[in-house]
C-alpha cells in the first residue's frame, strides 16, 4: 500500500443549471452527446491529472479546476509520484533510481536542491520545494552539495549574502535592518543547546561550532569557518602532495566541521565529543603502520582505509568520503550498552545504523552523502520497519533501555518460526538479503 | 573461484577476525590459543586474491580483508601495534 500523503482527486457535482450559461452542456450526458464518449473521457483524465498535480503538470485546456496543492512526499513514501520525482530530479542532475521509494538519495537530492535555491531545508517536497523543481533549470543539481564551504569575508552587506546565507541568519533572528546596525537578534544571545534544531542546523551551516557560538566569538562565525577552511587545506594540501592534484572528494567535511554537524544533529542525545583523526597520505600510512609491524607490513596488509593506534584514528586520504569523519566520528559517540548489542557477532549492525545516521546527518547539512555499506544499510533499515529510525538513534547514543526496546522490537518483528539466531546468523556471515526475509 | 565465492570467503575470513579480536579483548579465551589461530588466519588471508576481480568490489573486499588482518596482526603482537577501527570504536 503505497504511503504517498497527496491530496485525492474529490468526485465534483455537475454544475448546477442555474450557474450553466445560455447554450452551453451543463451535465456529462450533456457532453456525451455532443462530443462523444472518447472526448469526454479524455477530458475527464486531463482534469484529473491537473487535480494530482497542480502547478507542475503542462497546462491543460480542461474546465477550470479548483486549484489542488501538489502532493507533499517525504522520506518512506512510495508509489508513482515518488518515481516521477525522481525522474524530474534526474533531469536536474540527479542520479536517482526511479523506483518510487523515497530513500535517503531521493532525500539527499532534495534537500541539496532546497539549500542552493533557498527554500527551507526540510527534506520533505512541499509547494515551495515543486514550485523549485518545476522552475529550475537542467544540470543545475549536479553542484548541489558540493564546494559549499567557501571563505567568510569579515562584514559583508546583507545584500551580499547567498541566498542561503541570508535565509541562516534570517532563521537566527537577523534581517537586512539588524544586519546593518550589527543589532543581535534574540537567538544569538541563548545558548547553543537551547537553539531550536532549525536554529543550530543554520548557525552549523554559517561556520560556528558550539564553542564559537557559546562563546560569542565573532558573530560573522570568521573563525569556526576559517579553522573549518584551514583544515580543509591542510588535507588537500597533503592529498596534493601524493598525486599531483587533490583527491579529496569535494566539500569534504574535515573534524571540526564534522563535530559541529554532529552537534548540531544529536547534541540533544548525547555530549558530542571529538576523537583524534589524522588524515595519512598512502606513503603516511606505509610509513606509520610499518614502524609498529616492520618494513612491508603494510604492503602486505594495505592499502588499509584506516587504523587506530592509542585512541588516534588515522584515517587513509585516498579512500576518504565527504562525510567519512561525519562516519568515524559516529562511533566515537555510541554508546557502549549499544556496541554490546550491535557488535555482538560481526559489525553490520553497527555500520548500518552509523551510516543511516550519517546520511541523516550530512544531508540535513547540504552535503550529499557517499554510500559504503549498502548491504548494511539496507539490513537496518528493515529492522528500523520493526522498530523505529527514532528508537535506534536513541539506542545507539543512550544505551540501556533503549537499547533493550529496540531489540524486543526487532525480534517481535521476526516471522513466525525464525529465531533471531537464525536472523544473525544469516546477516553475521553476509547473507543480507536471507536475514532481511525472516522479518515481517 | 566466483565473484560471489570469494566475497563469501572474504566475509567469513573478516568474521573469523572479529571473534579473534572479541575473545582477545574480553579475555574469554587462553591467549596463546588466540595467537595460534591469528597466525593460521593471517596465512589463509595472504592466500586470498583479489586482483581478477572488478574494481569496485576489489575496493569492497580490500577493506575487509585489511581490517582482518591489522586484527591479526594486532593479536600477534600481543596488543603493541595498531588494530582496526571497527575494534578500536
Amino acid at each position: 500500500m503505497p504511503r504517498v500523503h497527496s491530496e485525492q482527486p474529490r468526485a465534483r457535482k455537475p454544475g448546477h443549471p442555474r450557474q450553466a450559461r445560455e447554450g452551453k452542456p451543463h451535465t456529462l450526458h450533456d457532453l456525451q452527446r455532443l462530443a462523444g464518449n472518447a472526448a469526454v473521457t479524455a477530458l475527464i483524465e486531463e482534469r484529473l491529472q491537473v487535480q494530482r498535480w497542480g502547478a507542475i503538470a503542462p497546462p491543460v485546456a480542461a474546465p477550470a479546476a479548483a486549484p489542488v496543492a501538489p502532493p507533499t512526499l517525504k522520506p518512506g513514501d512510495t508509489g508513482p509520484e515518488v518515481a516521477s520525482l525522481q525522474k524530474k530530479l534526474n533531469e536536474l542532475g540527479a542520479a536517482l533510481t526511479e523506483d518510487g521509494n523515497f530513500g535517503w538519495r531521493t532525500k539527499a537530492a532534495v534537500t541539496s536542491l532546497q539549500s542552493d535555491v533557498g527554500v527551507k531545508v526540510s527534506g520533505t517536497v512541499d509547494a515551495d520545494t515543486w514550485t523549485a523543481i518545476t522552475t529550475a533549470k537542467a544540470g543545475s543539481l549536479a553542484a548541489v552539495g558540493l564546494g559549499r564551504q567557501k571563505r567568510w569575508k569579515t562584514w559583508i552587506p546583507w545584500a551580499g549574502l547567498s541566498r542561503q546565507q541570508r535565509q541562516d541568519w534570517t532563521t537566527l533572528g537577523w534581517n537586512a535592518a539588524t544586519w546593518r546596525s550589527k543589532t543581535p537578534p534574540t537567538a544569538s544571545s541563548k545558548r547553543f543547546r537551547a537553539l531550536t534544531d532549525a536554529e543550530r542546523a543554520a548557525a552549523v551551516r554559517l561556520g560556528y561550532t558550539p564553542a564559537s557560538w557559546d562563546a560569542r566569538r565573532d558573530v560573522t562565525a570568521a573563525n569556526a569557518a576559517a579553522a573549518y577552511a584551514e583544515e580543509e587545506a591542510r588535507a588537500k594540501k597533503k592529498a596534493g602532495k601524493k598525486a599531483g592534484k587533490s583527491v579529496l572528494p569535494a566539500g569534504w567535511i574535515g573534524s571540526l566541521h564534522a563535530r559541529s554537524i554532529l552537534d548540531s544533529q544529536f547534541g540533544g542525545y548525547t555530549k558530542i565529543t571529538l576523537p583524534k583523526m589524522e588524515v595519512l597520505t598512502a606513503s603516511e600510512m606505509a610509513k606509520k603502520y610499518d614502524g609498529f609491524y616492520g618494513a612491508g607490513s603494510y604492503a602486505t596488509d594495505g592499502p588499509l582505509e584506516g587504523f587506530n593506534k592509542d585512541g588516534v584514528n588515522y584515517l587513509n586520504i585516498e579512500s576518504q568520503s565527504v562525510d567519512t569523519e561525519v562516519h568515524e566520528m559516529l562511533h566515537a559517540q555510541a554508546h557502549a550498552d549499544w556496541k554490546a548489542f550491535a557488535k555482538e557477532n560481526s559489525t553490520h549492525v553497527n555500520e548500518g545504523a552509523t551510516e543511516l545516521l550519517t546520511h541523516d546527518a550530512v544531508s540535513a547539512h547540504g552535503f550529499t552523502p557517499s554510500t559504503s555499506y549498502a548491504d548494511q544499510d539496507s539490513l537496518v533499515e528493515a529492522m528500523n520497519r520493526q522498530s523505529s529510525f527514532e528508537q535506534m538513534k536513541k539506542a545507539l547514543f543512550k544505551g540501556g533501555a533503549d537499547v533493550t526496546k529496540y531489540k524486543a522490537d526487532v525480534a517481535a518483528g521476526l516471522k513466525a518460526g525464525k529465531t533471531w539466531a537464525v536472523f544473525q546468523g544469516h546477516y553475521d556471515h553476509g547473507r543480507f538479503a536471507e536475514a532481511i526475509a525472516c522479518l515481517k | 573461484m566466483t565473484e560471489d565465492a570469494l566475497a563469501t570467503r572474504v566475509m567469513d575470513l573478516n568474521q573469523r577476525a572479529w571473534r579473534l579480536i572479541q575473545a582477545d579483548r574480553t579475555g574469554s579465551r587462553p591467549h596463546a590459543d588466540l595467537r595460534r589461530e591469528a597466525a593460521e588466519l593471517q596465512d589463509e588471508l595472504n592466500a586470498v586474491d583479489l586482483s581478477e576481480l572488478s574494481e569496485a568490489t576489489r575496493r569492497r573486499l580490500q577493506k575487509l580483508l585489511g581490517e582482518a588482518k591489522t586484527e591479526c596482526r594486532y593479536i600477534l603482537s600481543d596488543g603493541k601495534g595498531p588494530t582496526s577501527l571497527r575494534a578500536a570504536n
